[in-house]
């Protein structure tokens, strides 16, 4: 917990023990303050990286859980035995999981990779997580990554007016995009398997929003990630 | 450091788009002994972010900075068409922007109201009905199976109301804020729609594609940001009906990478992990032919 180590050693104790019953919340995305001198803002903006990375990092995982769950099983980051569903690779849900895993787990190694290149340990630690995927049936794997897609697709969109420079606007956006066609499709995905009798919209209606994305602001996002999230 | 070192499930080997195929990274265990190699060294990217970074605290010091020519020194690559939007009214770049958003919403809503015409076997001239159950999908699906034909038509009710929707509120920001928002083309859109909804949502696919493109290479040059961030909202639902759309008529759902793109980042493993862009330019000799 990057955030508590900047605190005193009793004011960190006291934060890493709460921090195990509250939520994650954006202020304790590490922020590396000392690039926020007069004029620069550059530690504003990685802490938008590194709240984007926590995302990303979160996905890939679920990604490699979801997969394990619905195939042969095998053994989470936390040490929990996973039973798998034995579904072949050429179904729907399954096929198209197994092509967007590498793309999360890109996105998730850009971010990591370039924020350490950087400067070597600005970047966001990775978490270990818990979804209790291990007793989810088929539709709830589904479901749970189409809301961690959902989640990240609306997540971009609410941090942009929280950026301070130009510099990541297209790459941020860039990942977003991807992040939308995948919910797109896993939304389709979902009709076909398991509600074609009444299909879920797979974007935005005309009569929602106008026809545009939904925003979510930070702290939203984390309050509902955070469930997920083993604390060291 | 966490334990990363599972390996995928055997029988999932797969990651089988083309654009994978060629990648050794995606091969089994090996995936995950460079993923977590990556994950330690941390450093095996640095070339993007950190040019961008630099750049970008360069700019947040000197935030006026811009080249001989007026733009931004930031941005994305040396394009020198990249930033040029001059051949869109407004008084400001975000107001231009914004114009050239709506130039292309006006020409894709009216590209989607013929195709659904064609579709539903009206006259090409009928006004778009918000009432989508007005639609029946009365046109061979082409090499369609019923049931995508079924979920490919009922996309076409649906994101045509969309992206009549985009048009109308741009239209209605670019005046709310003092401006003067384009108008539709005098001569009106055309395209050859095909003769079966496959090769209809073919077309139409091309034409979000090319929507998705056009607000990423505009992105960057957007100053306010809540303007940027309802212009990335608008983007995103252009992705979704991309992906969508590709994948009723059985292509990878995208990213894929065209001829003419431009990468919005430099990534070693893959061609198609991140949207692409194009220029202003390029997005317009791409719609002219679109534009009767």
């Amino acid at each position: 917990m990057t955030a508590a180590l900047t605190m005193g050693a009793g004011a960190a104790a006291a934060a890493l023990s709460l921090a195990k019953a509250e939520a994650l919340t954006y202020k304790e995305i590490p922020e590396p303050g000392y690039l926020n001198l007069p004029g620069l803002s550059g530690g504003h903006d990685i802490k938008v990286l590194n709240y984007a990375l926590t995302l990303e990092d979160l996905e890939s995982d679920l990604y490699y859980q979801a997969l394990l769950r619905l195939t042969v099983g095998g053994v989470n980051s936390v040490g929990k035995t996973i039973p798998g569903l034995g579904l072949g690779d050429d179904e729907p849900d399954v096929y198209y999981i197994n092509q967007i895993a590498p793309v999360e787990a890109e996105h998730r190694d850009f971010l990591r990779g370039s924020l350490n290149g950087l400067i070597n340990g600005i970047a966001q630690k990775p978490y270990r997580y818990d979804f209790g995927i291990e007793t989810k049936s088929r539709a709830d794997v589904l479901a749970l990554v189409l809301l961690a897609e959902t989640t990240g697709t609306q997540a971009y969109l609410g941090a942009v007016p929280l950026l301070k420079t130009r510099a990541f606007i297209t790459a941020a956006a860039a990942i977003q995009g991807t992040e939308a066609r995948h919910t797109a499709v896993l939304t389709a995905i979902q009709n076909e398997l398991f509600n074609s009798s009444s299909p879920v919209p797979v974007a935005p209606l005309a009569t929602d929003n106008g026809g545009r994305e939904g925003t979510q602001d930070p702290d939203a996002v984390l309050a509902s990630v955070s469930p997920f999230i083993v604390k060291p | 450091m966490q334990d990363r070192a599972h390996s995928w499930p055997r029988r999932n080997r797969i990651f089988t788009p083309t654009n994978y195929r060629r990648s050794r990274r995606w091969n089994g265990d090996k995936y995950m002994l460079e993923n977590r190699e990556s994950v330690e060294s941390g450093t095996s990217r640095r070339t993007f972010l950190t040019g961008a970074v630099l750049a970008g605290l360069a700019a947040a010091a000197l935030p006026n900075a811009v080249d001989a020519s007026g733009r931004p020194i930031f941005h994305i690559v040396n394009d020198p068409d990249s930033g040029d939007f001059h051949e869109f009214p407004g008084r400001t770049v975000d107001e231009k922007i914004l114009n050239y958003a709506l130039t292309l919403e006006t020409l894709e809503a009216d590209l989607y109201r013929q195709a659904l015409n064609l579709a539903s076997g009206k006259p090409l001239t009928t006004p778009l009905d918000t009432n989508g159950s007005s639609y029946t999908l009365s046109i061979d699906p082409g090499g369609l199976s019923a049931s995508k034909a079924a979920v490919g038509f009922g996309y076409l009710v649906q994101f045509a109301a969309v992206e009549a929707a985009h048009r109308d509120f741009l239209a209605s920001a670019i005046t709310a804020d003092g401006g003067t928002p384009v108008s539709p083309n005098p001569g009106g859109y055309q395209a050859d729609l095909g003769t079966d909804l496959q090769q209809i949502l073919e077309v139409i696919r091309n034409v979000e594609e090319t929507g998705v493109r056009a607000y990423l290479g505009a992105a960057q040059f957007i100053k306010n940001l809540h303007t940027l961030q309802t212009a990335a909202t608008i983007y995103s639902t252009e992705a979704r009906h991309a992906a969508v759309i590709n994948w009723v008529i059985g292509l990878p759902i995208g990213p894929s990478r065209e001829r003419l793109d431009s990468v919005a980042v430099f990534d070693e493993h893959g061609d198609n992990n991140f949207e692409h862009w194009q220029t202003p330019k390029q997005i317009l000799r791409t719609v002219a032919p679109f534009i009767a």
